[in-house]
């Protein structure tokens, strides 16, 4: 008539009023995503705009005065200042006050009217990689077009103005039309946070125990490791749910960031993902000495792979050969773009598949590892 | 043959070179208070342990509950209870809610989890504290808390390793009449300590050392066999000087201090009596009292273990 409940339900319930009772747990899961948001949604930003410019216009014609308004009026450059000999260029690139230097040549703008080809030189600082290869994209779509308009205005009366155009380009971005990268970067704090909270939180739970005294009478009592594992698994799913909440609100609501996909598709990829996680911090916790190695282990293992190797500050694709294989097996790789395409696409299963399956097996593994790393025994 | 609670057969554990428990052997009666009497390091607790399921034996094996430790170990986790040296409730959780844990981690039903808690509450004395945190109570209201948990699941046999180290006297005075309470009720308890009153108390005791049973029985036959001789207790009024002009005296067996008293053990009390009052005089020292006593279970243990590791010893 009564069963008694399972027995990892009395560590769940234990797990959530210790919670409850902690000031710095309570601090960590709900403070943390917030402060987090907070400081990536405005203080990241990698949109890459008004990029320093240093011009040397030698040859002073309406040509070459045309191709510096259309650097500067693009809005991705602005004028630092003109120099007056090319090693003026040097010294601003050298300081940094410019990011890229235009030279225009002498005699520029005669051979255009020439048509003949003629040269200018560009150079890049590429110090900053990111803004170094933006400014070369720029650059490049600023010169095509500018190109194409000689072209154009040259051929002009000589064929029919229908057929001037015979390829019509009109780009358009996808998923995040305004390139806005709050939008990016906050879906992408999802699988971040989720990450770093459920890990650290889990990392020093069974070391406290540990530590306390309180594991030996539940060695000695018949609850098995697995239903010990299992509800504090439980516990800290629940909590890292709040998180997911609460990024979710703050980052649709204060920042705007849309959201496409099913929360119920989010939630079934996320509960996966903390399998990973979760099992990863409690496989720590179950294998270290004291509550504080195992704290600072799982930062420092959540921190490297969860901010530098998933993809989230950096583009897997940009990254060594070696490196690239190694984010194979970081769980937070897939996440990432499961809740970047949720959010921004709205995309499903259907699409998301080739990230699920890799990153199921990977929470499987760790899962299964951490209720196998404790051992109910002393010493 | 059922009689038998616990039975260990030359149980040894080693921890690496190290051995902390010696094949050692004993039988615990049905219904008894059984108590583990030693210096620390003697392998009380390690033997507590490895008859727990706790640690696995290096060799030999043990019988408790009627089944064999090692190999039905989660039958005997299910039939005993066990309260650790280390002080182990949850601090930060009330009393009802550590007695609900261990009720949840030993499969108590619903229906029978709230009766046996107020019967747990009632026994331990706990009254008006079942919301109190556990870290705002006294050690000796923990004390009786932790041994509320441990048998939260009615246990046939608990397991109770220095269970009111660190308390006042009258806490574990307390303390003990819940053990008296416990075992009237048909439960065997086995119980370490260092306290003479408290094994004093014990139906039947083992006197440790070195990872060996040194000695057992009742306290009353340990009294009785192992003492051979009279003790002569002796106050002066400079205890510790007194103590080594004593020693050097001819028919003195061993020789400890008692607070202010020196106990002897002697065969020929009145030979003795007068060399120890002559020598003491000539050293200045003037004798209070010097009599016969009745020998305590602390003299058997100074007999036994010897004054030298006595003294070395926590025993107060």
């Amino acid at each position: 008539m009564s069963r008694p409940r399972p027995r990892s339900y009395a560590i769940f319930r234990k797990e959530l009023i210790q919670v409850r009772r902690d000031p710095r747990t309570l601090a960590l899961t709900l403070f943390m995503p917030v402060m987090m948001l907070l400081l990536y949604g405005y203080g990241v930003s990698t949109d890459i705009r008004d990029i320093p410019m240093v011009i040397l216009d030698q040859d002073n014609s309406p040509q070459s005065r045309e191709l510096i308004r259309s650097f500067i009026g693009s809005g991705f450059f602005v004028l630092d200042r003109f120099a007056d000999s090319p090693k003026g260029i040097d010294t601003e690139l050298d300081t940094g006050r410019a990011r890229v230097g235009l030279f225009i040549p002498p005699r520029f703008g005669r051979y255009l009217s020439a048509a003949r080809s003629s040269e200018i030189y560009v150079g890049i600082d590429g110090s900053e990689p990111n803004t170094a290869n933006a400014s070369i994209s720029y650059v490049n779509a600023i010169i095509t077009g500018f190109s194409s308009n000689i072209v154009a205005r040259s051929l002009q009366g000589r064929i029919p103005l229908a057929q001037l155009q015979p390829l019509d380009v009109q780009s358009r971005v996808w998923y995040n039309p305004d390139l806005k990268s709050v939008n990016f970067i906050v879906p992408g704090l999802v699988a971040t946070i989720l990450m770093m909270t459920s890990a650290l939180l889990t990392s020093a739970t069974i070391a406290r125990e540990r530590e306390l005294g309180t594991m030996e009478p539940l060695i000695a009592s018949p609850i098995k490791s697995s239903e010990l594992m299992l509800g504090k698994l439980g516990a800290y799913t629940l909590i890292s749910f709040a998180d997911i909440a609460l990024v979710l609100l703050v980052g649709t609501l204060w920042f705007k960031v849309p959201f496409r996909g099913s929360v119920s598709f989010l939630v079934v990829m996320a509960t996966i993902f903390l399998m990973s996680s979760l099992g990863l911090g409690l496989f720590i916790s179950a294998r270290s000495a004291s509550q504080q190695s195992a704290t600072l282990l799982a930062f420092l293992i959540t921190m490297i792979p969860g901010l530098l190797l998933s993809g989230f500050i950096f583009p897997i694709s940009s990254m060594p050969r070696p490196i690239q294989l190694l984010t194979f097996v970081i769980p937070a790789r897939y996440f990432l773009v499961i809740v970047r395409s949720i959010f921004l696409k709205g995309v499903g299963l259907a699409a998301l598949w080739p990230q699920a399956i890799p990153m199921t097996i990977l929470g499987l593994i760790f899962f299964g590892l951490s209720i196998r790393s404790f051992k109910k025994q002393m010493g | 043959m059922d009689e038998c609670a616990v039975e260990s057969i030359d149980l040894t554990k080693k921890f690496g070179e190290f051995t902390a428990v010696d094949a050692i052997s004993f039988k615990v009666r049905k219904g008894e208070i059984f108590g583990m009497l030693g210096p620390n390091g003697s392998g009380k607790s390690t033997t507590i342990r490895m008859l727990c399921g706790l640690m696995d034996a290096t060799s030999g094996s043990a019988m408790v509950a009627g089944v064999d430790v090692a190999k039905c170990t989660d039958y005997v986790k299910a039939h005993i209870g066990y309260m650790s040296q280390k002080f182990s409730l949850y601090m930060d959780l009330t009393t009802e809610e550590n007695l609900r844990f261990y009720a949840g981690v030993y499969s108590i039903p619903r229906v029978v989890r709230d009766v046996r808690i107020a019967e747990i509450i009632d026994m331990t004395g706990l009254h008006g504290f079942e919301k109190t945190l556990t870290k705002d109570m006294s050690t000796g209201y923990r004390q009786r808390l932790a041994l509320g948990s441990a048998i939260i699941h009615e246990p046939e046999i608990i397991f109770l390793d220095e269970p009111t180290s660190g308390s006042d006297p009258l806490s574990r005075r307390r303390f003990w009449d819940l053990i008296y309470d416990v075992t009237s009720r048909g439960a065997t308890v086995i119980v370490t300590t260092h306290y003479m009153d408290e094994a004093e108390r014990c139906d039947s005791l083992i006197l440790m050392s070195g990872g060996k049973i040194i000695a057992n029985g009742t306290p009353t036959q340990l009294k009785r066999e192992k003492i051979k001789g009279t003790i002569l207790s002796i106050d002066t009024n400079r205890p510790t000087e007194s103590l080594e002009v004593v020693s050097a005296l001819p028919g003195v067996k061993d020789v400890a201090l008692y607070g202010r008293s020196i106990h002897v053990l002697t065969t020929e009390p009145d030979q003795l009596t007068r060399s120890a009052e002559k020598a003491l005089a000539e050293k200045g020292m003037s004798i209070q009292k010097i009599a016969p006593v009745q020998p305590t279970l602390e003299d058997v243990f100074v007999t036994l273990i010897g004054g030298q590791e006595y003294r070395r010893g926590p025993i107060e």
